[in-house]
């Protein structure tokens, strides 16, 4: 567990989930705001469609196991309040233009000098050096030059994002995972150290063979619910009656067998036509021409038409075929597969007078790992109990820090 | 104590230095886990055999189009720096000789389908026998609990059932996640950090552990939320293409490069100043006092149209050109980069984001960096294992078999 480690999280939606999954797995996390709140709180979608700035659910999704705090890192007083946290802070996430912490006098050699083996974690869209450093940015513009914007979406249409943000995500998660290991690096040499994370490279991480096709075959990887095999493009993605499967063809020797239970299942219904003309199990994958593969297609396409996704799912779990639906997020809110597990975590918002359900554990562990332990913090929250508690400000203080806006 | 340091090269110190991973792992999400491990100082002994190969060794894209186990860039991106042994867990031999590494591992991870290990006695229950501190993670498509548990799949579709690809895409087109198996690189930033995590809290209680990763379970995080909208407003949010609240025009509009350039260019405009800064880059400066486009509301409401008159401009230009002209006059914007323009990308150059190693079979190819740097620490970035290439190092230096002992075992067939 991260128990015992402070997280300074001056980041916005670019690296939220960061600090929260560290969160998840015990770090005490503090959220540092600005004043009149994070830029994440004017994301929706919103509780019960209500764009209020506490009511935000893309900052409920990532700010869960977090304290929060308001602090102008502006003014004077804004500064000095942040440099007595970091005294007793491990970690400062951030996620400003590069440059603008140090022009603050805030920078990692800065912070240093106060927390000797601090770790700070930079999560900028191209990282701190480079000619593009400082290039204006956004999800689509981060998830273009990393290389996976250009394979989502329709092949016959624009390349079209994931609606959620997934240049944050991914950012944040490696993130993560790089504070991580410097944490582990810190345990067993006493060295703290700062992490320069790219979300463009983070996206390019996300990547399973586009550089590699280009590198070795000149050969570009294209977006769409056909995917090259080989010589052959293939279909991964099936219209049925009520929504779409996610299912893909098998030929390859020792493989192709997998085929056997959905033709056996088209037998019955006397829709397998010639499909068993083909040896599915002893050919590869590289013989395969793209006119009996459209014939193929052409078959299963008729047949998952007949039937909606949970009866094909259905047949699928009995029958061991490789196959998903194609869910929506309330499809999956109702899967009971979820449910049986138990995933789905509610917490009380007090604020609502409602329980918010959560996505749960991402780990089911022997020992205590995650949990959800807070809800999103309100718009300085815990200003009180942090500055007067742990700095040990006196009220009158944080009246005329409010008062001047440095909280 | 890694190869590296046996054969005297000397390195910077790494956060996992002297930790040994045991990776029984196969396909991609398993392997980019214990690929993070293995770059940031960690030991990792990867089992395949002839019989039961990584099945991402015949994986595309091969070196030469042509297949071969040695030969696949699927495979070499995703196993740096990883020792290769052939081990036949189909042979009782195979799986003490499994069990014998386990005795000497900090961890184990393994990704099969739920009930393979535990067939082959090789599940947490009996590794901890002989490794009563063994930290073991298992990265199952949907847990190792729960009904539908058991049920085989890969990570192409279980983007289809995770909710990605019902959320990319065009609102009268296909859901149309990424072409590829997304969820194989959102699995593994959770288990890394997971792992990692579990290896201090046995540093401060001696005590090992076993994680159930639910592949489904973890992406989920990546749309949370949608997860919320649903929970909450009982709303099942669907693709929208491009669009943004808040941002308009926010899209990609075509340019007029030819193969192998990707010939699209992305433009978001997200508040007004954006605006009129596009407004004047693409010689429409009228644009800006037109009652259609004055406001964030009335540009949403007109949104085709704008997104038309981009068009325009971008059509008859290099994305390069659209995108530099954009970018001067502060208007963000980029060449949606294809495989081909990842390689030209003059910031991933200067970042040094494709490394070149040498691979004896596949010669000099390219390989992604981490996202990251560390001030402190150089990952430990070496060429793919070939397979069996480490049989010698690990089953006679690292197991101290006895010459009689290894060849009997060779003859058993169990290295093969």
């Amino acid at each position: 567990m991260l128990d015992g480690f402070r997280i300074l999280d001056l980041a916005d939606e670019k690296g939220q989930l960061c600090a929260r999954l560290l969160g998840d797995l015990g770090a005490d996390v503090v959220k540092i705001e600005p004043p009149g709140g994070d830029s994440a709180r004017r994301l929706g979608p919103y509780y019960h469609d209500d764009p209020h700035p506490e009511k935000s659910l893309y900052w409920f999704a990532y700010n869960t196991n977090k304290r929060g705090v308001t602090l102008n890192l502006d003014c004077a007083d804004g500064r000095e309040l942040f440099r007595r946290l970091v005294r007793s802070a491990d970690v400062v996430l951030e996620t400003f233009q590069p440059g603008y912490l140090a022009g603050l006098g805030l920078g990692y050699d800065d912070l240093k000098r106060i927390k000797n083996d601090l770790i700070m974690v930079s999560i900028t869209p191209f990282g701190q050096t480079g000619p593009d450093a400082l290039a204006p940015a956004s999800d689509l513009i981060m998830m273009a030059r990393g290389g996976l914007l250009y394979i989502c979406g329709d092949s016959d249409a624009p390349p079209a994002r994931v609606r959620v943000p997934q240049s944050y995500c991914q950012g944040g998660a490696q993130g993560a995972m790089a504070t991580a290991l410097a944490l582990h690096y810190r345990d067993e040499t006493g060295v703290g150290q700062h992490i320069d994370l790219s979300i463009q490279e983070a996206i390019a991480n996300a990547l399973i063979t586009v550089q590699q096709n280009w590198d070795m075959l000149q050969r570009i990887e294209e977006r769409g619910t056909r995917q090259r095999r080989g010589n052959v493009i293939g279909k991964y993605s099936w219209a049925c009656t009520d929504g779409y499967i996610a299912w893909c063809w098998w030929v390859a020797p020792g493989w192709g067998y997998k085929m056997y239970p959905l033709l056996e299942w088209m037998t019955e219904e006397e829709m397998v036509e010639d499909l068993w003309d083909w040896d599915w199990d002893s050919r590869s994958t590289n013989e395969l021409n793209q006119e009996e593969v459209d014939h193929w297609e052409e078959v299963f396409t008729r047949f998952f038409l007949t039937h909606t996704k949970e009866e094909i799912f259905h047949q699928a779990l009995e029958r061991r075929i490789m196959l998903f639906p194609t869910y929506s997020a309330t499809d999956l809110t109702g899967y009971e597969q979820l449910a049986d597990r138990e995933y789905f975590q509610s917490i009380e918002h007090p604020e609502l007078g409602d329980a918010v359900t959560y996505p749960g554990a991402f780990v089911v562990t022997t020992e205590p790992m995650w949990s959800l332990r807070l809800r999103p913090p309100m718009v300085g929250e815990h200003n009180r109990e942090i500055y007067g508690g742990e700095l040990q400000l006196g009220d009158q203080d944080l009246a005329a820090l409010k008062a001047a806006g440095a909280i | 104590m890694s190869q590296t340091q046996e054969q005297g090269v000397t390195r910077r110190p790494l956060p996992l230095d002297g930790v040994r991973v045991l990776d029984f792992c196969w396909a991609v999400a398993g392997p980019v886990t214990t690929k993070f491990l293995a770059l940031y100082g960690a030991q990792v002994i990867k089992i395949e055999s002839r019989t039961r190969l990584d099945g991402s060794r015949l994986g595309f894209p091969f070196i030469e189009g042509r297949p071969g186990v040695n030969k696949s860039g699927y495979y070499a991106n995703h196993n740096p720096t990883k020792l290769s042994i052939r081990l036949d867990l189909g042979k009782p031999e195979g799986r003490e000789v499994a069990k014998r590494l386990a005795r000497v591992a900090d961890i184990a991870t393994e990704s099969f389908s739920v009930g393979i290990m535990e067939k082959w006695g090789l599940d947490y229950g009996e590794l901890s026998k002989v490794n009563g501190n063994l930290i073991m993670i298992s990265l199952a498509m949907q847990g190792q609990t729960g009904r539908y548990a058991g049920h085989v799949g890969f990570g192409r579709t279980l983007a289809g059932l995770a909710g990605i690809d019902n959320l990319t895409g065009w609102p009268d087109g296909s859901p149309a996640g990424p072409n590829q198996p997304y969820t194989d690189l959102v699995v593994p930033w959770f288990a890394v950090t997971t792992i990692v995590t579990a290896l201090r809290r046995r540093q401060r209680t001696g005590r090992g552990q076993y994680i159930d990763l639910s592949q489904l379970e973890a992406s989920m995080h990546f749309l949370a939320p949608a997860v919320l909208d649903a929970t909450v407003n009982g709303r099942a949010m669907t693709r929208d293409g491009n669009r943004a609240a808040g941002a308009a025009p926010h899209g990609v509009y075509r340019c007029k490069d030819d193969p192998p350039r990707s010939g699209w260019c992305a433009i978001t405009v997200l508040d007004d100043t954006h605006w009129r800064n596009l407004c004047n880059a693409i010689g429409q400066a009228g644009l800006q006092t037109d009652p259609r486009f004055a406001t964030l509301l009335s540009r949403k409401a007109n949104e085709a149209e704008i997104d038309a008159i981009v068009e325009a401009w971008t059509r008859p230009r290099g994305a390069d050109e659209a995108v530099e002209t954009l970018n001067r006059a502060g208007v963000p914007a980029a060449v949606v980069a294809n495989g081909h323009d990842l390689h030209r990308d003059p910031q991933l150059r200067h970042r040094g984001h494709l490394k070149v190693l040498e691979h004896p079979v596949m010669g000099q190819r390219t390989y992604s960096q981490p996202s990251f740097r560390m001030s402190e620490v150089t990952p430990d970035h070496q060429r793919a294992a070939l397979i069996g290439e480490h049989n010698d190092y690990v089953f006679g230096e690292l197991l101290g078999m006895s010459p009689e002992e290894h060849a009997d075992l060779q003859q058993q067939g169990v290295f093969e």
